[in-house]
Order: C-alpha cells, then sequence, then structure tokens
C-alpha cells in the first residue's frame, strides 16, 4: 500500500516538476514568486508533516512498552501461579504423609506394646504360675503329705516321690520338678527326650550326724546319685538306677535365698540330662518342721523352650523378639540358634549381643550403646525408633518383667520397613508422581507462556505496523490533500500571468510589421502560451477534482449544436491529418431531447478531450462521434446503471398518459409539462470511436488514471501528460455517468471506442424562446423534449398503443434500428452520394435512407455516371411496370397542382408529370423521344450529393452529365448538393457560388446536423411537400445560423428570388447547350492518332471495343488475354528504349512520338478485361508496370469489369490501374477518362 | 418502292425485336457505331456472337452433364456469355444468363438444366429473328437503299 501511494506522489511530484520547468521556460521572472510560494507551501506542509509523524511515533512506542509490560506481568503471574500450585501439592502431600505416619506409628505403638504386653503376660503366667505351683507343693508336702522327716531318704523314696512325681505331673510347663533338703538329699523327676526320668541322690552315704555336724562337703560325698528311668504315668522307677556324678547343690546361692525366702524364689537353671535346656527354676522352701528352718527346697522348672515357642508363634511383622537378663544375658529369641552351656546351678548365658541372630545381637548393641545404664530397662519402658541394624531401620521396645525376684527384658525389634515401608513405598510413588505432575505443569505452563509470549509479540508487532501504515498512508492522504488544495489556490496566479502573457503578445502583435520574423515568432509565443493554458488548466481540473472543488455549473443548452462544434472543431485538425471526423446521431433520438440542462462546458471538455485523442492516434480512417437518448426518467437515477427495468416500467406506465392528456386536453400542456419536466431526466449515451492504434485491452482500466499512458514511447511521441482521459472519467463520474472502453464490433478491427453515459435534466425551454422566430426556424427539431413528443405525435395522429409499440420496439433493438422518430420516408427521391471519407458517407448514407427511396454510393468519380445509368435502368424498370398497370394522368390536372401531395398517392403511379409541360418548347423529339418516354414513366426526384474534392476534371461537366442522364426536360426534379472541406480553395466556392455549375447548396463537410437539415429541406422540395413560402422561411433562418457558426455553407438556390419555374428554363438551356457541344465533340474523332491496346477475351466484345474506339479514331489493337498484352507492350518499350537516345538528343517529346509514324510507338491507352484466361487482367497490369518501371515510363491503364461494384474498382486501383470502366464499353465514359488522361499529359508536358 | 417496303419491314422487325425485349439499347449504341467504314459492322458482331455462342452453350452443355459438375467452370462460361450478349444488347438471353448465373452459384442443377434450355430457346430466336433481319438488309442492300438512316 505504501508503495503505490508513494509512487502516485512521485508522479504527483513529476507532474509539478514538469509544470515548472514548462512555465520556467515560458517565463521565469513570471513565475520565479510563484514557483516560491508553492515551494514555501509544500516545504511548510512537510514540516507539518514531521511534526504529527513524530508524535505518532513516540505514541506507537509507548504503546509497545505497555504492551511488553502487561505481557510481562502475565508471564510473571503464571508462574507464581504454577510454583504456588506445586508448592500446595507438595505441602498436601507431606502432611497427609505425616499424618499417616502419624497414625501409622501410633497404630504400630499399639502393636509393639500389645506385643509386649502379650509376651509379659504369657511370661507372667507361666513363670508365676509356676512360681506359685512350686510355693503351694511346698506347703502340700512340709503339711500334709510328709509326715516323717524329711531328712531319711526312705521318707523321701516313699512319701516325697509320689508327691513330687504328682507335682511333676500335673503342674504345667513343668519340665523338673526336683527336691533338694538341706541335708543333701535329692529327688528329682525330669523329662530328656521324651522319657521320665527319677534322679535321685542315695542314702548310702547318708550319715545324719555328721550331716548335722558338719562340713557340708563331706556330707555331700557319701550320697550316691543314681539315675533311673521312671514310669510316665505312675512315676515308679523302671529299670537300673545308673549312678552318675553329683550336683552339689547346697552350697549355691539361690539355694540358700531360696531357703530363706518366704515366698518363694526364682532363678536360672539348665535341666539335667542330655538336653540341658534353659530352665527358669520357681523354688520353695519345704518348711515342714519349723517355719525358721526348712528343711529342704521344692524347685519346679520351667523350660525357657516353651516360651520361645511361644514368642516365635508372634506375628512380628518380619521383625524379632528376645528375652534376656536385666544383665544382658539371652533368655529366649525368636530366630537363630540359641545355646546355653555351663551346668545346672551356673548355666552360662550366651550374652544378647552376641546372639546368633544378628538383628537381636544388633538390637541389644544399640540398646546398650542408648542407654548409659542398662539397668533402667528392669524398671521402666523404652521405646526405640532409630535403630539401624545391618543396614536397616528397626523398632526396639522393651518392657521389664519381674517374676518373683527376677527381673527380665522382653524386647521387640520390628522392622520400620515393615510398619513405613508400604506407606513410604506409596508416598514415594505419590512423590514421583506428583514430580512428574509439577514437571508437566511447569512444562505445560512454560509452552503457554512461550505461546502467549509470541502471540503477543506478534500482535504487537502487528498493531506498530497497523499503526505505522495508517500512519502513512493519513499523512500520504494529508499530503495529497494539501498538494491538492495548494494547486487549486495557485490556479488564480498562474492563469492570471498567463493571461497578461498572452495579452502582452498580442499586444505586441499589433505593433509589429506585418511578415516580420518577429511576427512569426509572436504568433509562435501565442500558440505556446495557448497551449500551456491549456496544459495548466487540464493540471488544474485535477487538482480541483480531486480536492472535490469542481462544481458544475448548470445551464440549458443545446447539445446537439456542442456536438456539432466539437466535432467542426476537430474536423479542421483531423482534414490535415487525413482522417474524418463525423458525427453520428444514430436514431435522432438526441434531436428530440436536444434542450437540455447541464454543463455544457464540461461536457465539451469531455468530447474535446476524447475527439483530441481520437484524432491524435489514428493516422487514417475516422474518428466517430455518436450520441443518442438511452432513457428517459421520471426522476433523478440514484444509481447508474444496472437498474433501468424500475425505470422503464415507470416510463411505460406515464408516458402515454401525458400523451393521451395533451392530445386530449391541449390546453393544459403548458403548466403540465412543466410539471412533469421539472423532475425529468434524460440519460445520453456518447461513443467516440477511432480507427487508430487501440489501446491493449489490459490496459482499458488504467488509462483512465491520471499521468498513465498507453506506453512511454508515446509519451514521447506525443505530447500531452496523460491527463485528458482522468479528467474524462473524473468528470463523467461528476455527472452521474460511467465511461468504459467497449470492444468494436468486428474483432479484427483496430481503433478504440469509448462509450460513456451522462444524466441531463430536461430544459424548460421558456416560454419566451419557443415563441420567438428561432424556435419556429428549427421546426420540429428543437423543442421542449416531452411536449415535442407530444405534439409531434398528436399532430401525426398515433394512438397511444401504436406510439407505445413504437418505442418499445426502438429500445428493444438498440441503436442499430432506429425508429425514434421516424420521418415519412420521401417516395421517388433518389439520392446519389458521391463524396469521399467512407464513414461520413456511411452516416450520411444512413441518415439518408430512413428518409429517402433509395441511395446509390458512388465511391469513385469514375462510378458517378454508371450509377446514374443504373439508376436510370431501375427507375425505368419501374416506370415499365407501372405503366403496365395504369393509365396516363393528363397533363393538365399535373399542370394544376405541381406540388402535389405524393403521400396521398402512394402506390399511383406518377407518370409524367411536370416537366415536360412546363417547358414550353417541348423537348421530346429525334433520338431522345424513346428514352425520355421511359424516364417519364415515373416520377423521378434527385438528390445529388457531390465531394468537390470528388470530382475529376472542372465542376461543370456535371451539369453535362446529368442533362445527358435526364434528357433536357427532367432538370428541375434534380438539385444538386456541394460538400466543401475547409481547406476548398474559395475560388471553387465561388464558382459554384456565381452559377456557372448547378447547384443547390454548398455544405461544408463534415455533415451533420443542421447542415443535414438543410439537405433535408432541398429533400422535401423535391418531394414537393413543402411549398415555396416554407422553405424561404427556412433559409431566412437557417442562414443566419449557420453564418454565426463560421459560415459553414450558404444556399445559393435561395438567395435567388426567383422561383423554381425560372432556376428550370435557366437549367434547361444550359444544359441544351453542352448536348449540343457534346454532339459537335462526338463529330470530331477525338481519339485521332492514338494507340490503343485491347486486351480482351471475348470476341464479340472485343470487336465491339475496337469498332468504338475505331469510330471515335483511335487506332487499335486487340489481343486475346493479359499474358499477349504484357508481352507487345514489352516488346515495344523495349524497342523504343533502343532509340530513346534518339529522342533525346533531338530534344523531341516522347509523347508526340506516336504521331510520327516512323519512330516506334507506344500505346497511348491500354483497355484491360479483368477476368481472362491464362492470364487476368490484374496479374497482366502488375507485370506491365513492372516492366515500365524498368524504362521510367507508364501507360495508363483503363480497366474493364463487369462488375460495376466499388470493390472490384479498389482491386484494379490496387492491381495499378488507372481506371475503370463498367463492361459493356460505351463512349461517354471512356471519353470522360480519355480526357483526364489527356489533361494530366498536359500536364506533364507543361 | 421495295426498298421503302423492305425498309418499313426492317424497322418493324427492329422495333418488335424491342419491344419484345430481345434487345435493348446497348444494340443502338451499336447500330451507332456502324457507319461507312464498315457498313456490315453490326452483322459482323452478330454474327460473331452467334459463333461465340454456340461453342458457349456447347461448352456449358457438356460441363453441365459431366458428374460432378464443375460450376465455376460453368460460371466463367456464362460470364463470358453474359458479357457478349449483353455488349450486342441481346436483353433476354443476357436475362436468362443471369438467373442462370444465380442458379450456378447455388449449386442447383435443376434449375441449371432448366436455364440451360431458356437459354438456348432464346439464343436460337434470336439468331432466326436476325438471320431474317440480315436477309432483309441484305436485300435493301442489294436493291440500293441504307440501312442506318431509319435508326
Amino acid at each position: 500500500m505504501g508503495a503505490c501511494i508513494w509512487t502516485k506522489e512521485t508522479m504527483n511530484a513529476l507532474g509539478s516538476e514538469n509544470q515548472q520547468i514548462a512555465l520556467r521556460h515560458v517565463g521565469k521572472n513570471f513565475f520565479s514568486d510563484t514557483d516560491e510560494k508553492f515551494k514555501k507551501n509544500v516545504q511548510h506542509h512537510s514540516e507539518e508533516e514531521t511534526a504529527s509523524n513524530g508524535w505518532l511515533m513516540k505514541y506507537s512506542k509507548t504503546l509497545q512498552r505497555t504492551t511488553h509490560a502487561s505481557l510481562f506481568h502475565s508471564v510473571i503471574l503464571e508462574v507464581l501461579l504454577v510454583i504456588v500450585g506445586i508448592a500446595m501439592t507438595i505441602i498436601i502431600w507431606f502432611f497427609a504423609l505425616k499424618h499417616a505416619e502419624h497414625s501409622v506409628s501410633i497404630v504400630s505403638d499399639a502393636l509393639r506394646g500389645e506385643l509386649l504386653s502379650h509376651a509379659k503376660a504369657f511370661t507372667t503366667s507361666v513363670f508365676e504360675e509356676n512360681c506359685e505351683s512350686a510355693i503351694h507343693l511346698a506347703h502340700l508336702i512340709a503339711s500334709s503329705l510328709i509326715k516323717d522327716n524329711l531328712s531319711s531318704f526312705s521318707t523321701l523314696e516313699n512319701q516325697m516321690k509320689p508327691a513330687l512325681f504328682q507335682g511333676y505331673s500335673t503342674i504345667p510347663y513343668t519340665a523338673q520338678v526336683f527336691y533338694m533338703g538341706k541335708n543333701g538329699l535329692f529327688v528329682s523327676y525330669y523329662t530328656d527326650f521324651n522319657e521320665t526320668l527319677i534322679l535321685y541322690a542315695n542314702r548310702t552315704y547318708t550319715d545324719s550326724s555328721m550331716t548335722h555336724a558338719g562340713d557340708p562337703a563331706s556330707y555331700r560325698q557319701r550320697y550316691l546319685w543314681y539315675c533311673q528311668k521312671a514310669s510316665a504315668t505312675t512315676g515308679l522307677p523302671l529299670g537300673e538306677a545308673i549312678p552318675t556324678g553329683t550336683f552339689s547343690f547346697w552350697g549355691t546361692k539361690w539355694f540358700r535365698d531360696a531357703l530363706n525366702s518366704k515366698n518363694g524364689f526364682a532363678t536360672w537353671g539348665l535341666a539335667f540330662g542330655q538336653s540341658k535346656e534353659l530352665l527358669f527354676l520357681s523354688l520353695a522352701s519345704i518348711k515342714d518342721v519349723s517355719p525358721a528352718d526348712p528343711s529342704g527346697v521344692l524347685a519346679l522348672g520351667t523350660p525357657m523352650r516353651i516360651l520361645m515357642d511361644f514368642i516365635t508363634h508372634f506375628d512380628l511383622l518380619g521383625g524379632d523378639m528376645y528375652l534376656a537378663t536385666i544383665d544382658g544375658y539371652l533368655l529366649a529369641q525368636t530366630g537363630g540358634a540359641f545355646h546355653v552351656g555351663g551346668e545346672i546351678d551356673k548355666p552360662i548365658l550366651l550374652e544378647a549381643t552376641k546372639s546368633g541372630n544378628p538383628v537381636v545381637a544388633g538390637a541389644a548393641l544399640h540398646l546398650i550403646n542408648k542407654l548409659k545404664n542398662i539397668s533402667r530397662l528392669g524398671n521402666e519402658t523404652f521405646s526405640s525408633s532409630d535403630a539401624r541394624i545391618q543396614g536397616a531401620s528397626y523398632i526396639v521396645d522393651s518392657t521389664p518383667i519381674h517374676l518373683a525376684g527376677t527381673t527380665m527384658v522382653c524386647v521387640v525389634i520390628i522392622p520400620c520397613k515393615s510398619i513405613w515401608g508400604h506407606m513410604e513405598k506409596q508416598g514415594h510413588t505419590t512423590l514421583i508422581l506428583l514430580i512428574i505432575l509439577a514437571a508437566c505443569m511447569l512444562f505445560i505452563s512454560c509452552a503457554f507462556i512461550f505461546l502467549l509470549t509470541r502471540a503477543g509479540n506478534r500482535e504487537m508487532h502487528l498493531s506498530a505496523a497497523l499503526i505505522q501504515q495508517l500512519d502513512a498512508t493519513k499523512q500520504a492522504e494529508r499530503k495529497n490533500n494539501q498538494k491538492n488544495i495548494a494547486f487549486a489556490r495557485m490556479s488564480h496566479d498562474l492563469r492570471t500571468s498567463l493571461a497578461a502573457i498572452i495579452g502582452l503578445i498580442d499586444l505586441c502583435h499589433y505593433d509589429v510589421v506585418e511578415g516580420s520574423e518577429l511576427e512569426m515568432n509572436l504568433l509562435q509565443m501565442n500558440s505556446c502560451a495557448n497551449n500551456l493554458l491549456g496544459l495548466l488548466n487540464s493540471i488544474l481540473d485535477v487538482s480541483k477534482i480531486e480536492a472535490e472543488k469542481l462544481q458544475l455549473d448548470e445551464t440549458d443548452f443545446n447539445i446537439v449544436q456542442v456536438l456539432e462544434e466539437v466535432v467542426d472543431m476537430f474536423s479542421v485538425v483531423a482534414l490535415e491529418k487525413g482522417v474524418e471526423v463525423v458525427l453520428d446521431l444514430c436514431d435522432d433520438s438526441a434531436e428530440k431531447i436536444s434542450w437540455i440542462k447541464g454543463d455544457a462546458g464540461r461536457l465539451k471538455q469531455i468530447l474535446c478531450n476524447l475527439l483530441s485523442n481520437g484524432v491524435k492516434f489514428t493516422s487514417e480512417g475516422h474518428v466517430i462521434l455518436r450520441a443518442w437518448v438511452k432513457q428517459v426518467f421520471h426522476s433523478k437515477p440514484s444509481v447508474h446503471g444496472g437498474h433501468s427495468a424500475q425505470h422503464f416500467r415507470a416510463c411505460w406506465s406515464c408516458m402515454p398518459k401525458w400523451v393521451f392528456e395533451v392530445s386530449n386536453a391541449y390546453k393544459q400542456l403548458d403548466a403540465f409539462s412543466e410539471v412533469q419536466t421539472d423532475s425529468n431526466y434524460v440519460e445520453f449515451e456518447f461513443e467516440v470511436e477511432d480507427t487508430g492504434k487501440g489501446i491493449p485491452k489490459d490496459k482499458h482500466k488504467s488509462v483512465f488514471e491520471n499521468f498513465v499512458q498507453i506506453d512511454g514511447l508515446t509519451s514521447t511521441n506525443h505530447d500531452g501528460i496523460g491527463l485528458g482521459l482522468g479528467i474524462v472519467r473524473s468528470l463523467v463520474h461528476l455527472m452521474g455517468g460511467n465511461i468504459k472502453i467497449v470492444d468494436k464490433g468486428e474483432p479484427g478491427e483496430k481503433g478504440t471506442c469509448f462509450r460513456f453515459n451522462l444524466f441531463f435534466r430536461i430544459a424548460e425551454v421558456s416560454v419566451d424562446q419557443s415563441k420567438n422566430g428561432e424556435n419556429r426556424s428549427l421546426g420540429m427539431h428543437v423543442l421542449n423534449g416531452v411536449s415535442l413528443w407530444a405534439k409531434s405525435y398528436s399532430c401525426e395522429k398515433y394512438d397511444v398503443q401504436d406510439w407505445q409499440l413504437r418505442q418499445k420496439s426502438s429500445l428493444t433493438s438498440g441503436t442499430s434500428e432506429p425508429h425514434w422518430q421516424r420521418p415519412a420516408l420521401k417516395e421517388n427521391v433518389f439520392v446519389v452520394l458521391a463524396m469521399n471519407g467512407e464513414a461520413s458517407k456511411m452516416i450520411l448514407k444512413k441518415w439518408l435512407e430512413h428518409r429517402c427511396e433509395q441511395v446509390l454510393m458512388v465511391n469513385q468519380w469514375l462510378d458517378f455516371i454508371p450509377t446514374l445509368e443504373n439508376l436510370k435502368q431501375e427507375v425505368l424498370v419501374q416506370s415499365l411496370r407501372a405503366s403496365e398497370t395504369s393509365e396516363f394522368v393528363s397533363p393538365k390536372s399535373l399542370l394544376s397542382d405541381p406540388w402535389v401531395d405524393d403521400m396521398s398517392h402512394q402506390g399511383d403511379t406518377f407518370s409524367d408529370y411536370g416537366v415536360n409541360q412546363l417547358s414550353p418548347d417541348g423537348y421530346g423529339s429525334g433520338t431522345e423521344e424513346s428514352k425520355q418516354r421511359k424516364v417519364n414513366g415515373v416520377s423521378m426526384h434527385l438528390l445529388v450529393v457531390v465531394d468537390i474534392n470528388m470530382i475529376v476534371g472542372p465542376p461543370e461537366q456535371i451539369s453535362a452529365i446529368l442533362s445527358n442522364f435526364f434528357g433536357v426536360g427532367q432538370v428541375p426534379i434534380c438539385k444538386v448538393v456541394w460538400l466543401a472541406n475547409a481547406n476548398t480553395p474559395s475560388v471553387e466556392l465561388e464558382n459554384l457560388k456565381r452559377g456557372s455549375v448547378p447547384c443547390d447548396l454548398i455544405l461544408h463537410k463534415p455533415v451533420h446536423g443542421s447542415r443535414l437539415h438543410a439537405v433535408w429541406d432541398l429533400v422535401q422540395d423535391l418531394s414537393g411537400k413543402r411549398t415555396q413560402q416554407a422553405s424561404e422561411i427556412e433559409a431566412s433562418n437557417v442562414l443566419p445560423q449557420t453564418e454565426s457558426s463560421d459560415e459553414h455553407f450558404r444556399r445559393k438556390s435561395f438567395d435567388r428570388p426567383t422561383s423554381s419555374l425560372v432556376n428550370f428554363k435557366d437549367q434547361k438551356q444550359m444544359w441544351s447547350e453542352l448536348t449540343q457541344k457534346d454532339n459537335k465533340l462526338r463529330a470530331q474523332n477525338l481519339l485521332e492518332g492514338m494507340h490503343i491496346l485491347v486486351a480482351e477475351d471475348n470476341a464479340v466484345l472485343r470487336r465491339l471495343a475496337q469498332a468504338t474506339l475505331t469510330q471515335l479514331g483511335a487506332t487499335v489493337k486487340c489481343v486475346d488475354d493479359g499474358e499477349q498484352a504484357v508481352q507487345i507492350v514489352s516488346e515495344m518499350l523495349h524497342s523504343r528504349i533502343k532509340n530513346n537516345k534518339d529522342f533525346l538528343s533531338s530534344k523531341q517529346c516522347p509523347l508526340k512520338s506516336s504521331d510520327d509514324p516512323v519512330q516506334p510507338y507506344v500505346f497511348d491507352i491500354l483497355l484491360m478485361d479483368c477476368e481472362m484466361p491464362i492470364m487476368d487482367g490484374y496479374e497482366a497490369t502488375r507485370r506491365i508496370r513492372e516492366e515500365e518501371k524498368r524504362y521510367g515510363f507508364h501507360i495508363p491503364i483503363i480497366a474493364l469489369t463487369a462488375h460495376a461494384m466499388a470493390e472490384e474498382a479498389r482491386r484494379c486501383i490496387q492491381a495499378g490501374m488507372d481506371f475503370h470502366l463498367p463492361k459493356p464499353l460505351t463512349r461517354e465514359p471512356l471519353l470522360n477518362i480519355v480526357g483526364k488522361i489527356c489533361a494530366e499529359k498536359e500536364a506533364l508536358e507543361l | 418502292m421495295a426498298t421503302v417496303d423492305l425498309q418499313q419491314q426492317h424497322n418493324n422487325l427492329i422495333n418488335f425485336l424491342y419491344e419484345e425485349g430481345f434487345l435493348d439499347e446497348q444494340y443502338t449504341q451499336l447500330e451507332q457505331l456502324q457507319d461507312e467504314s464498315s457498313p456490315r459492322f453490326v452483322e459482323e458482331v452478330l454474327s460473331l456472337f452467334f459463333d461465340d455462342s454456340l461453342k458457349l452453350l456447347h461448352n456449358i452443355e457438356t460441363t453441365l452433364n459431366k458428374e460432378p459438375v464443375d460450376y465455376r467452370k460453368l460460371d466463367a462460361h456464362l460470364h463470358h456469355f453474359k458479357g457478349s450478349s449483353s455488349s450486342v444488347g441481346a436483353q433476354r438471353v443476357k436475362n436468362v444468363c443471369i438467373t442462370f448465373r444465380a442458379f450456378c452459384q447455388e449449386k442447383k442443377k435443376n434449375g441449371c438444366l432448366q436455364c440451360l434450355q431458356q437459354v438456348k430457346q432464346e439464343y436460337y430466336l434470336l439468331k432466326n429473328k436476325f438471320e431474317d433481319l440480315f436477309q432483309i438488309e441484305r436485300q435493301i442492300l442489294r436493291a440500293g437503299g441504307t440501312i442506318g438512316g431509319t435508326n
């Protein structure tokens, strides 16, 4: 976008620069101040712009910054949110874990307590019961069972043994029961490897005195110890008593303690026998005699194995448990080997620290390390959860067990893993999951932030760019506007200065000597200044339009007049280039609504621009300006194009009504039309077509832009700065229309066709205007649009429906077949149109064809006579046909009513009216009789339109031709219109005016508009519809109008006050003279001495030609085909060249050589048939021309064609032939041509 | 007196030919070309015409009877024929030729054949008439009268 703007600005700048350069060139001093002003202005504007630009930049930076900050904040917020989320999760996790740990530890504490208490309870129950049992058994033995003195062996044998066996077998968990007497007696039952055994000390060595007296050592040794198996059921000894070692229990401390204790005593011991089991011994003194002196001690041994088994069955969750003495000696444990050594009375206990179970050993060590005073364990429970044994954490709990004076410590070791392990594992899993989650969150948030940032960044950049662009656009617009305004402001100064220059030049011009160099310079200066003014105006227009300051100046004007003026203007310019500029009003619809309200100046400007372009780019051909009314609206059309259907309907529904009303109530017309015209709009469509090089299709749009030219080259070849079409488009848009380039009908056709439409208000022609003479002079052609229609149609008595139909058909069929308001066809008016310029001819023909019966075209002067002949023939045929059906009208009736209304006699024959009777001497004898009879068969009105540039030879010959054509009597019903160019010599015009030539009207080309009306009047004159009076009025009115518009034409016939009758007489006399002259000419041998070669394949024609030419005095040679002709000519030229030197030396003119029979002659004329076998005329001509070139000679060749068509004629000319005659060969045209040839020759000779 | 009668007869015949449309003004032109230097000009030209036309008719017939018909050739012949007939003022022959050519250009064989018959008929009719006419003329000349004067 920026680039575009830039380019445009540069273009503008370039334009202004151009302009400045041009201005300086013309008048440096004049414009220096203006220049400065302009520069200052521009500088000022640019300063302003830079200031505003800076502010905007700042603004955009601030905006950027704030955007940055807000983005940063959002990112931080995001990060915080993520962190908080993660922390919260971890904290929650932590607390949850702690809480779980706490609960688990509570549960585990309870569990451990339970375990300990369970162990304690069991231990207590087992061992305490045994203690109790021991005491009770001791009491029992002491009180009742044993009556005798216990010191005797027999007593023991008989009484103690059963009692002991009873105790042994009844008391649970008892593996050993024994009695130890003070005197050294000993009885015991015990279990060894599932055998019940009795161990006792025999009396043999027993000596009471000794026992008393003394030394316990000696005492003891006297007993023999035996071991004997016993029955498990009765306790009676079985088998042999096996002597065994003694067990000196009496000296042990625990024996004495037990003896002295009152409530029993407990101690550790080992089982007898092989098993050497660790036993818990419950001791009780037997006080049979006196409580103070117990006789012995009863002991019950409970194996620690029981306890071990018990604790082993505990579910310790993978942990271990042990029982130890307070000193740290192991009593029982789970798992691992357990060995006890030593004697029964003095078991050697294993230290817990050295246990086979590493866990137990570890725990014991931990306890020792943990507690300074290990004996504390005997008093209180202890718990330690931080024991590390073999690399694993354990919880160690201990509790004291007090049993009959002994204290045991029960220790439970449970691995932390088994309690918290699961939970920890879960916790870890959770933690890992959480961490993963957090990581994910972090990643996502990071990604989110990244995306957010990026999007934000992009948005930021975009908005920044947008701001910049907006800024740039605004700036550019402002710049442009300011420049435009500056231009508009400058317009006054510039124009004033220029006007001054022009005025000064004019002033100088008066003083200067005519014809001097200074005058020339001044003239050039003047034209330069005018050019500059035009250029300046167009630039100013552009800037005005762009600054939207252009106002349309609405006035009433006649559109046809404007169109004519424009076309006239350019036709002069184009004439120099050889290009036709033609106005084509198509269906004459524009003439019907010619008075419109609008800006005539601007319309002219549009048309001028387009036409000047057309003329500029067209090197040959024509430029046509077409105009027609497209549609009529009731109200101002809001949108142009594409919506016409509605308006059409509106038109149809309303317009007939007006007509109806108007025709019925004519008086109301004025008021009515005033109301109606108040809101009546008309859409005109214009077309400017040229045959130039055209505009390539892809440029169709761009050409309308300012400063655009089709290509770079044209700008150097043609002047102008490429503003024309831009202005045109702007103006057309301003006037509510649209312009475009339309395709030409045929694809291969060269040139461009601009089409545009404009909307105008239909002007209310004021009453004064309609009443004054001018309006009448314009007849029906210039009238207020709608009322005109109404009037014209009501006059012509069309009913509404018919009218509607006509309208419809005209609109549907478009412009190609105009019926807008077809004028009444003039029957029997024949037009022979001989003029140069294809386009204008076609248009004139079209126009005439709508009004006259037949229009014959003459493309070349040579065709003129044959065309007339054709016409004659045709009319003749008609007349013959007519004469078959009708009878002659009496001459008298015709005489009485010469201007008979032919409309009322449609289809009737007009036989011979008028002329014959008008001429008193009655030409009608001799050879003319038959012809005249035939021509008189039908009334024929002939209008001859002759281009003065087309006619070959003196214009006077036309009278001869016409007289020859009609016979003398028919002259008056022929009118001759001469067409003159702007550059036609005034001498010729004078000639025409003087009346030496039949002339009714002289028109200047281009023929259009009001000039056509003049022709139309002539036509009406011819057909006799108009009265003489009317034509006179017409004449007087047409003249001032046309004279005012540069004296384009004059009507000669009306300059004479005489009636047409007089004219007829004059002309007839003149023509009869001419005929006589013709006869004289004929009598002479015109072609005397001429050598003519006739190439014709048709024997008859050949003979005929020969005869004709011979009769005229020529020497004729005939050949059968083209080849022969070529041969003869080339031979002749060859032989002639041989002798050429002689001619030159004798300075004889080569053209007179034909008179000298001695000299080889060259044919003066070749008559060449076009269609011949072997070699046709075209080819032969080409060959001859080639041949001639070598000798620098030119023989006139006349083509003979059977087709009297213009096409054929053109082909002949192209082939190199000079003239062209239709077959069969007749004398007059031949003579004409020969005359021309002679004239040329003479001119050459001169 | 005989010459006068003969001349009368001659004029009548000529007038008849004009009125019946056999001849047109071209013939008049032809007559004008006849003067002292070439007293038998009209006859000469017309005999040329009749000979030429006979050949042409023959050509036309052969062209038409050959399959496929070469219309271009036919057209060329007809053009020739038309040219000659119009140059002598044989109006009716010329008119038929025009029709004939129209058929030829449309390539309608039936029409062509029809026209051929017609043109032949016209040709022989004219030829007969002229043979009579020339007979009379010869008689007039033999009797010492002139021909051109009555035109």
